[in-house]
């Protein structure tokens, strides 16, 4: 079986810009993987994350989307049917004035038939909480409302993986967790998920990470095996997770602390044990 | 110029069935060369706050006063709301001109500046918030994201506000550019300026702020020092807020018999407190 997304020497070039903003990525993300893609602003990843939805066009290089490879806008068209996104700006992805409408646009412009659209569009808002939203003008909606709303666009088309470029930046601390809890919900029941993210705590909660920085692939790996370099990371521009700096700050101390800490929990259970 | 508001209550769409009442009589004094965090959350009743200490929106009912004087009663309004900065949230979204010191002189230009003083003011913010010479003449549309807002915080800077109210400046920004914009409002306000910060970041509040107000349906919930309100787990989880990780890892610990200050709210204290411990042992 092929993977989810696999790209090969992948680049992107801006007309105009002096350099390519993806720059020769080789990246394979199985079928129902959870990874995240970090980077500092400008370091490629929703440019990779637009390649992986056939909004761009490679300039060079392969990149194969549910086994399609994503060369023209035909292709890519066919790509769009496996591969969803959801964007950053809640406000910027409403195009309709009731929220079922909204949700049932992606599907009427693949031509799905009516009462199909229908029965989607009901599963799609079942499935992120909002079947009694189905009526409301979206300017109404709180701001991870609306972003559940644009999910739920993107899950009535039956995408087999879900891009989210930073779907999370600009909602509050609990419409934060509750975009991340349902795209692991949906990873659960076997959509693959790209996780473009500035957070740290959210990527430490992913299987597998990609950190960007010019263009290219700086780091891979579980996020343990990314946190761990913390020099590494800061100088691409991150940060490590909190906890993870609690535990270098412990080892300086000469306290006798696992290094490769990422989550609270890990760190309350180590805590105990060395008490 | 301290800020005091008295009962001040605001309601949205009096009459109308969407009638809220966003402000419930809150009454507080922040005082000259506070650092204050207002957190809360979403429709608690934040930016509604903050708006009218500059007088953009006015009370329902219920008083602000700048330096003594009612804001909107003043012969001098317009001066007194030049001396509170406000910058929205995604401030950049308001740049306009075609060059970084135009956009920058256009406050101070407002106020009434000479061209030449107007721009003399908008050198001295960019120089504070890290944009040098060689900004000056580029389009604030070309710039980074996070140039961007610091470009924003300059044009309210410009004007040399004594109150810099700041609505989530680091929402949106990667971490060096949250880095960057927190670390120039530490040192705006270590120069003097008493700042006003709105955040849902936690952890931004605790490393940065001496005073926390927590707002919860339009009433202050609680109001202190950032150990004292972030010791009070059990009411801000009650009231949905997330802790700051150090404190709420210290919470984990002392329900297992840690024993921890309830003071403690930052890594570095933490760390602190459990070398001490561990290593007695």
């Amino acid at each position: 079986m092929h993977e989810a997304i696999s790209a090969r020497n992948l680049s992107y070039h801006y007309e105009g810009a002096d350099k390519n903003a993806v720059d020769s990525v080789n990246i394979e993300i199985a079928r129902g993987e959870f990874v995240a893609i970090l980077g500092r602003n400008g370091s490629g990843k929703s440019t990779l994350g637009k390649l992986f939805n056939g909004l761009y066009l490679a300039s060079q290089g392969e990149v194969f989307v549910s086994g399609t490879q994503i060369t023209d806008e035909n292709s890519a068209y066919e790509a769009r049917k496996h591969c969803g996104m959801v964007f950053q700006d809640p406000d910027n992805q409403m195009v309709a004035t009731i929220v079922e409408e909204d949700v049932a646009f992606g599907c009427e412009n693949l031509g799905v038939a009516p009462d199909e659209i229908k029965r989607r569009v009901q599963k799609a808002l079942e499935t992120v909480g909002m079947s009694e939203y189905a009526l409301s003008a979206p300017h109404m909606l709180s701001g991870g409302q609306k972003q559940r709303a644009a999910i739920a666009g993107v899950l009535a088309m039956q995408p087999d993986i879900i891009v989210f470029d930073e779907s999370t930046s600009m909602l509050d601390p609990s419409g934060r967790r509750d975009i991340f809890s349902l795209a692991q919900r949906l990873n659960e029941r076997g959509v693959t998920i790209v996780w473009i993210t500035h957070f740290m705590e959210e990527a430490a909660l992913c299987q597998r990470l990609y950190v960007m920085d010019g263009g290219r692939v700086a780091l891979q790996g579980t996020p343990r095996e990314v946190f761990s370099d913390a020099e590494a990371v800061q100088k691409l521009g991150l940060d490590v997770p909190d906890m993870t700096a609690l535990a270098r700050q412990l080892k300086q101390n000469g306290i006798d602390v696992r290094s490769d800490i990422i989550t609270i929990d890990e760190m309350e259970v180590e805590l105990c044990r060395l008490a | 110029m301290p800020i005091s508001v008295k009962d001040l209550t605001y309601t949205y769409n009096p009459g109308t069935p969407f009638e809220t009442r966003a402000l419930d009589g809150i009454s507080l004094t922040i005082n000259d060369g506070e650092f204050v965090g207002i957190i809360g959350h979403t429709g608690s009743g934040k930016s509604t706050f903050i708006q009218h200490l500059n007088a953009l929106i006015k009370p329902t009912s219920g008083q602000v006063l700048v330096d003594g004087e009612d804001i909107n009663e003043s012969k001098e309004k317009a001066a007194l709301r030049m001396r509170v900065g406000l910058v929205f949230q995604y401030p950049e979204y308001q740049l306009f001109e075609e060059t970084v010191l135009k956009d920058v002189s256009f406050g101070p230009k407002n106020m009434g500046l000479s061209e030449e003083e107007a721009t003399q003011s908008a050198k001295w913010a960019l120089e504070k918030v890290g944009l040098g010479e060689r900004y000056y003449g580029r389009s604030p549309f070309e710039l980074s994201g996070g140039q961007k807002r610091r470009c924003a915080v300059a044009g309210v800077l410009a004007m040399h506000p004594e109150v810099l109210i700041l609505d989530e400046p680091a929402a949106g920004l990667d971490p060096v550019g949250r880095r960057e914009i927190l670390d120039i409002i530490r040192a705006i306000h270590s120069e003097g300026t008493t700042v006003i910060m709105v955040s849902h970041s936690m952890d931004d509040v605790a490393r940065l702020c001496e005073r926390v107000i927590v707002l919860e349906k339009g009433k202050v919930a609680l109001d202190g020092s950032c150990a004292e309100v972030f010791g009070q787990v059990e009411k801000l989880s009650a009231m949905g807020l997330t802790l700051p990780q150090a404190a709420l890892l210290r919470d984990r610990l002392n329900k297992r018999g840690f024993d921890l200050p309830e003071s403690i709210y930052t890594i570095e204290a933490l760390s602190q407190a459990l070398t001490e411990k561990l290593k007695t042992r």
